[in-house]
């Protein structure tokens, strides 16, 4: 499984329940990655994955008196995240209009259903999505870059490589599929959850 | 078409916001008669996340993420003494604790009072706990802004919900969720959550990543709901309200009934909407201008006016690239070179003091060094970010190499940009062993910068790849810097078969200065070139490979 870090000292969750914000802050830093990709591989269309993710540290350090000392403080967390994902999840189908954007929200209710899955899955999924990235050569990796860190319009995509719209949507379904075939054959390798 | 390619096709354009009322249907369909299609939509989704998460992190995400959330924790005290300064100075609210304590200790003398209505408020607000500060987005650039206010946000601090009126020049609102704002004065908004942003005059452009979909504009006459994508929106208060679509679509929806009974109307990708604010509500079609909204940040331009370089005939037409004596400590400090196969160019006319540089090339079997002295009466003051818009960055400031690291490619090289030639490309034309290199310093991170682009299409390319070393100094007198960078064979095509002793290949520089600005060009001065083509001519030299001069390998 990919490594993990712990490194959280045994005093930091004590001195938090005192009130003391460095040692907030110091949980915050440990455990931002974790519960980030999480929400966000969890979260459904049009949800706020990060606007979920910091109202579970809200939430967790509003109760955190609450927490029991020498119990699991990750899973603990991740318990809360879960209520605020439902919560998110529940907001979302509220709304008027989300029906008709989103469709009979199959997809979220598939989401919902995995938010039940011990959070290692996500974690494995994200340690493998960066060594495949690794694996995809300059080329899809630049293509890669320019749709998730730049935010390039499809028509920008284009017009620097001087192919179609059409083109460049064919490339990126085949470059997600490389990464979903890569990271699926990485956690099948080591008896890991697919899906 | 069989079901697995429509499904391609569906879904690729849901995850891009390109697929319309028919096509959610359709994959819905899909989805809803397929389970094993529902689970595989769900990994492929979980995927698009965790890229978007993975690819979007940096250590300046995370403290950023970090500072939102604590400033999210209901806890200190000194979270009731900023709410009672906002309360008594609501202009401060927007900003920066930083900026707030000095503020404090200039207005020193008001303590007395101050502490007399927070007593007052104290008293007013019962055992209420105050409500904290809850910041919802970062300044994250400005330049040349003036706001209503002299204690008016500048660039890092974060900001709370609240009126911003920017009296002049440009800035970039980053919400914690991705969404940005480029912002250009005089523009009147008002941050009001996490989701929603009122815009009461100006211009705004939105960009919203996948994972915010649904962040909206409130104009005073329609609410822009985003559905992943990039748009601008223009108020002219009085006048009307202009809605045009970059990439993705948004959707209109009026704010009274519509002439026609419309109440909302989808715009997508290339159109643009105009709203009248005399008359009945409606939405009319109106010509896409891509003018008409300022979208890229650093917007280097070509200077124009007196100040501008002239173009110089060349002179040079060869430069010795000499074996490395030894090991090279990549720092800026040229006293491990061996300089003696350096070319000197300068500018014309009165340029010429101090527009020059002094250009230096070595190798070994694992790497090519080059070294420039650049003559600029205004270093290193590059603010083109590597991150969002390296293809520009040469027009703030740079130095450029072009050459061949292929032997058989003999000179002078023949390969041509493949628009410019008649049939099909070449071997040349596209080889990744033809490189443009553009070197600039990022002054806001004070950054040394490498982008490599590949072929005479230059449509593929690498920004500051790993294995590379790059180091920029800035001369005593500030009149000039001295770059210094290593660069590895295998990054330039060569990594298997680097050059050696004897080789000639092609080979060009190009030197670029900026205004004060770090992001106009005013001129540049081409060097190293073909005698055949010295002056300039229609076959400039990022298109015609043929222009370049000779590298000769000792």
């Amino acid at each position: 499984m990919p490594p993990t870090d712990d490194s959280l000292r045994p005093d930091i969750i004590r001195r938090a329940r005192q009130g003391e914000r460095a040692a907030m802050e110091a949980i915050v830093r440990r455990y931002q990655a974790p519960v980030r990709s999480w929400v966000a591989a969890h979260c459904p269309p049009g949800g706020d994955a990060d606007e979920v993710a910091q109202r579970t540290f809200v939430a967790a350090f509003t109760r955190i008196g609450e927490f029991q000392e020498g119990t699991d403080f990750g899973a603990w967390l991740f318990a809360i995240a879960r209520f605020q994902l439902l919560t998110e999840i529940t907001r979302l189908r509220r709304l008027a209009d989300y029906q008709t954007r989103y469709g009979r929200d199959l997809l979220s209710r598939e989401l919902e259903r995995r938010a039940q899955e011990p959070d290692e899955a996500t974690a494995a999924r994200l340690h493998y999505l960066r060594e495949c990235l690794e694996a995809l050569g300059e080329s899809g990796r630049q293509f890669i870059a320019w749709r998730y860190t730049d935010g390039l319009p499809l028509q920008e995509m284009a017009a620097r490589t001087g192919r179609s719209v059409a083109a460049i949507k064919k490339q990126l379904w085949l470059l997600r599929q490389k990464l979903q075939q890569c990271i699926e054959g990485k956690l099948a390798a080591e008896g890991g959850v697919v899906s | 078409m069989t079901s697995e390619k429509r499904f391609a096709e569906l879904w690729t354009d849901y995850l891009e916001g390109d697929l319309d009322d028919a096509g959610v249907a359709e994959l819905e369909a899909l989805l809803a008669a397929d389970e094993s299609l529902r689970a595989r939509a769900a990994d492929l989704f979980q995927t698009h996340r965790l890229l978007g998460f993975a690819l979007q992190d940096s250590p300046a995400a995370r403290e950023s993420f970090v500072s939102s959330t604590l400033a999210r924790m209901p806890l200190s005290d000194d979270a009731f003494v900023e709410s009672v300064m906002e309360r008594v100075h609501p202009g401060t609210r927007q900003l920066h604790r930083a900026t707030r304590t000095r503020w404090l200790l200039v207005a020193g003398v008001a303590a007395i009072v101050l502490c007399a209505v927070a007593a007052s408020l104290f008293l007013r607000a019962g055992t209420t706990r105050p409500r904290p500060q809850e910041f919802l987005a970062t300044l994250t650039r400005a330049t040349d802004c003036v706001w209503d206010v002299p204690t008016g946000p500048r660039q890092g601090d974060r900001l709370a919900a609240g009126e911003l009126i920017l009296r002049k020049g440009v800035a970039e609102i980053t919400f914690a969720s991705g969404v940005s704002l480029l912002v250009e004065a005089p523009a009147n908004l008002k941050l009001v959550d996490a989701t929603n942003t009122a815009l009461n005059a100006g211009r705004v452009v939105v960009r919203v990543p996948p994972a915010a979909v649904g962040f909206a504009v409130d104009t005073p006459k329609a609410r822009i709901v985003d559905q992943g994508t990039e748009f601008g929106v223009c108020v002219e208060p009085g006048r009307e309200t202009v809605v045009q679509v970059f990439a993705g679509s948004v959707v209109a929806e009026l704010k009274g009934p519509g002439a026609s009974g419309e109440k909302s109307r989808r715009v997508a990708a290339g159109e643009t909407m105009r709203i009248d604010a005399s008359g009945p509500i409606e939405l009319q079609r109106t010509a896409f201008s891509p003018e008409r909204f300022l979208r890229t940040f650093s917007t280097p331009s070509v200077h124009k006016g007196e100040e501008l370089i002239p173009f110089k005939p060349s002179e040079v037409s060869s430069q010795d690239v000499l074996a490395a004596p030894g090991p090279v400590t990549v720092d800026g400090d040229l006293s491990d070179w061996n300089l003696s196969g350096t070319f000197e160019a300068r500018c014309g006319g009165r340029f010429a003091e101090e527009h020059y540089v002094q250009g230096s090339l070595m190798y070994d079997k694992t790497h090519l060094y080059l070294a420039a002295r650049v003559g600029d009466p205004m270093p290193m003051r590059n603010v083109i970010d590597p991150n969002t818009d390296p293809w520009s960055a040469w027009m703030g400031g740079s130095v450029q190499l072009r050459f061949s690291t292929d032997r058989t490619f003999g000179w002078p090289v023949q390969a041509i940009k493949p628009s410019q030639r008649q049939g099909k490309p070449s071997v040349q034309d596209t080889s990744g062993r033809i490189v443009h290199l553009t070197l600039w310093y990022f002054q806001p991170r004070e950054q040394p910068c490498l982008e490599l682009r590949y072929g005479m299409k230059l449509d593929r390319g690498v920004v500051n790849p790993a294995g590379w070393r790059g180091a920029f100094r800035k001369a005593a007198d500030g009149k000039s810097y001295t770059v210094e960078c290593a660069i590895p064979w295998t990054l330039l095509g060569a990594g298997d078969d680097p050059p050696r002793a004897g080789d000639e290949m092609g080979l060009c520089w190009t030197v670029n200065w900026s205004d004060a600005s770090g992001k106009n060009w005013k001129g540049q001065l081409v060097e190293v070139k073909n005698p055949a083509y010295a002056t300039r001519g229609k076959e400039l030299t990022f298109m015609h490979a043929e222009t370049w001069g000779k590298a000769i390998y000792k």
